[in-house]
């Protein structure tokens, strides 16, 4: 998985060099920008000049053909359409894009806003053309614009998920804003426990794409050296939650640290899939006790585990906790685990028998 | 085509004849009979529930006698209600939910066959959030559904799904039952397991205009598993529950609601039910001496809707498919 930078928004026509500089110090180092047929991506050192491949593969995003096209003819025009760009595009991989489109000024769902059929259109044209020519592409501001369960799209084109539009909306018209910052009432309006969900359930491994055009374009140029620094780490955030299983999956041992909520949490979530030997706690008076079952250590009986099994601190007070086991002199892997994102939170169902 | 009206604010329990005359003289000749406004989706949410429901069939019979006989000697027809909502609330007291799923949702079917009311809608359970997908909240939707469906077949009456919304800081997502495909192969699977049309689906116009539906696409999914409707409109931001054809976004002023798109589907489909408005907030938002002026109103947006439905032709496809953006 790779994080990256869509420059709309920093690099402007009057400083293109500045807005480059920015994204290049806050430690991008790709960036998704514009080409003759849609997007791609480039390496900043070489911005829209040469596209650069991404573990091996280069990538070209390309909207749809709705411009006069009766609705009844979309897939088949757009059909010819991407295998005329397939016969052309060589070992480059052909994203197609989900849409919105508007019904004077309201915003409602467009070409490949129906996951089923993007994996259908993307199967169909990769069958055709004779090769993996072609995957999707996940505009979030597309989707959350209009509200889309995230989670059933992503789930739905699954493998064929290449690359995602990481960016908050309001749902009110085409705003691309960094991830968190589109909030109101307290919460961000974009879906992402959804989102999250979703990407971790496929295992997603493609590329996120930062887009913060419209929070970078109203921020003051001093301070977007600073925005775009909260940018990187924001990508970084998500693709840290993304890859939560995948981190506690890695590993054939492992044990937590904490005995409250997070920990109930990873029972709830991973404790059958990936159970942990036990959890430690520095309180105490919880030694010989169990939380689900689990039971509750002193965190001395770490110095006796296998150099290979991991601790998952499991408390909000992470670096502190990461401090005393370095602290400690253990020679384990130390991981963060977090439960703002859980593939499900604990809710009391009828059983059968009620029901 | 028969035009309904939901009864909220029109119909009074002190005298129910009275209200479906008023409806009847404006042009309907089918009512929504708001059987959900005896249990209030605020007061379930906040765990206090009224005594309503806690008295017997018996008593709820009786007490709903004069409506049944008031519509009848007014000439209108019960044609469709609403059970109150939600029947589960996620993290709520279990004797809450108890009380919802064995007591309310029972007798409401019940009171739909008392009525001898066709069809009556139900909302799914919002629990994606906590199950992590829809099909794990379906699931327990499923269940909700299996309980009630020997009700069903028993007072000859249809459960309808709806599709709903739900909040994420005033930004309206996604909710249950707003995916046609799987509501079309969820209908289809459970009519055939109790081989009788226990379920179909209520197409709620404004609840689909917030998370930007497609209309055609939508409705030419379900075809004749849409059963009723509830029709009302918005500003794509509020489920304001207000007359179709009221909302424009741009400078234009076009409607920003896809009706084209709507009549073009019901027209496709050949939709044979009735068009049901579901807007008692507009009568609380005009003045009530204007009350039958509104209501004659919308009865007459729902023979344009009629009108369009029945002559072939009226409506061209909505042409281009229009611009990305």
């Amino acid at each position: 998985m790779k994080v990256v930078c869509a420059p709309e928004g920093i690099v402007t026509a009057e400083w293109p060099k500045q807005g480059l500089r920015d994204i290049r110090s806050a430690g991008f180092d790709v960036v998704m920008a514009d080409c003759e047929k849609g997007k791609t991506f480039y390496p900043l050192d070489a911005f829209q000049q040469t596209p650069c491949p991404i573990e091996g593969k280069t990538f070209l995003v390309v909207p749809p053909r709705t411009e006069g096209v009766p609705r009844e003819q979309l897939w088949p025009v757009n059909r010819a359409f991407y295998l005329s760009l397939a016969a052309e595009a060589g070992d480059t991989m052909v994203l197609l894009e989900n849409q919105v489109r508007s019904v004077n000024g309201h915003l409602v769902r467009g070409f490949g806003a129906d996951g089923v059929e993007m994996a259908r259109w993307v199967d169909e044209l990769n069958a055709v053309s004779g090769g993996q020519h072609f995957g999707c592409f996940l505009n979030m501001w597309a989707a959350g614009a209009t509200g889309q369960d995230m989670h059933a799209w992503i789930t739905a084109v699954s493998g064929r998920l290449k690359g995602v539009l990481l960016c908050d909306t309001d749902g009110r018209g085409e705003k691309i804003c960094l991830p968190y910052t589109g909030a109101s009432q307290g919460v961000s309006q974009t879906n992402w426990l959804s989102a999250i969900r979703g990407l971790r359930e496929i295992a997603f491994d493609g590329l996120l794409v930062l887009g913060l055009r419209d929070t970078a374009a109203a921020c003051p140029p001093l301070l977007r050296p600073a925005l775009l620094q909260l940018a990187k780490k924001t990508g970084e955030y998500i693709q840290w939650q993304i890859q939560m299983e995948q981190t506690i999956r890695n590993y054939s041992q492992r044990v937590l640290f904490g005995a409250g909520r997070m920990c109930r949490n990873y029972l709830e979530s991973y404790g059958e899939a990936y159970p942990p030997l036990f959890t430690c706690d520095n309180n105490p008076v919880l030694w010989g006790q169990d939380v689900d079952g689990l039971p509750i250590r002193s965190p001395e009986d770490l110095r006796n585990l296998a150099p290979d099994c991991a601790i998952f601190i499991c408390n909000i007070y992470y670096r502190e906790i990461e401090q005393q086991l370095r602290g400690m002199g253990l020679p384990n892997p130390i991981e963060f685990f977090n439960d703002e994102c859980p593939p499900r939170i604990h809710v009391s169902l009828f059983d059968e028998e009620r029901g | 085509m028969e035009l309904s009206v939901q009864t909220k604010n029109i119909v009074r329990d002190e005298n129910p004849e009275e209200g479906f005359r008023l409806m009847k003289a404006a042009g309907f000749s089918a009512a929504d009979f708001s059987l959900n406004q005896y249990l209030l989706n605020l007061d379930i949410y906040e765990q206090r529930i009224n005594g309503f429901f806690s008295q017997s069939l018996d008593e709820l019979e009786h007490f709903f006698t004069p409506h049944r006989d008031g519509a009848r000697a007014a000439g209108v027809r019960i044609g469709q209600m609403h059970m109150p909502y939600p029947a589960y609330v996620p993290q709520g007291r279990d004797d809450l939910n108890a009380f919802l799923w064995q007591e309310m949702a029972p007798k409401s079917m019940a009171l739909a066959g008392f009525l001898h009311c066709p069809y009556i809608v139900i909302h799914g359970f919002k629990l994606s959030h906590f199950l992590g997908s829809e099909e794990a909240e379906w699931a327990q939707t499923e269940r909700f559904i299996d309980s009630l469906a020997p009700l069903a077949i028993e007072n000859h009456t249809t459960i309808c799904i709806e599709n709903l919304y739900d909040g994420l800081g005033g930004h309206m997502i996604e909710g249950p039952c707003c995916d046609a495909r799987k509501a079309a192969e969820r209908i289809d699977r459970i009519n055939g397991k109790y081989g009788e049309e226990v379920l179909g689906f209520c197409l709620d116009t404004g609840h689909a205009n917030l998370v930007g539906i497609d209309f055609l696409d939508f409705i030419r999914t379900l075809g004749s598993r849409l059963k009723v409707l509830h029709i009302h409109d918005n500003d794509g931001l509020s489920d304001l529950h207000q007359i179709p054809f009221t909302f424009a976004r741009t400078r234009e002023n076009k409607s920003s609601t896809d009706w084209a798109g709507f009549l073009q589907g019901l027209r496709e489909i050949q939709y044979q039910g009735t068009l049901n408005f579901e807007t008692a907030p507009v009568l609380t938002a005009f003045p009530s001496e204007m009350q039958v002026d509104v209501l004659s109103f919308l009865a007459q947006i729902g023979n344009y809707f009629a009108d369009k439905l029945g002559r072939k032709g009226a409506y061209e496809s909505d042409g281009p498919f229009e611009r990305s953006m």
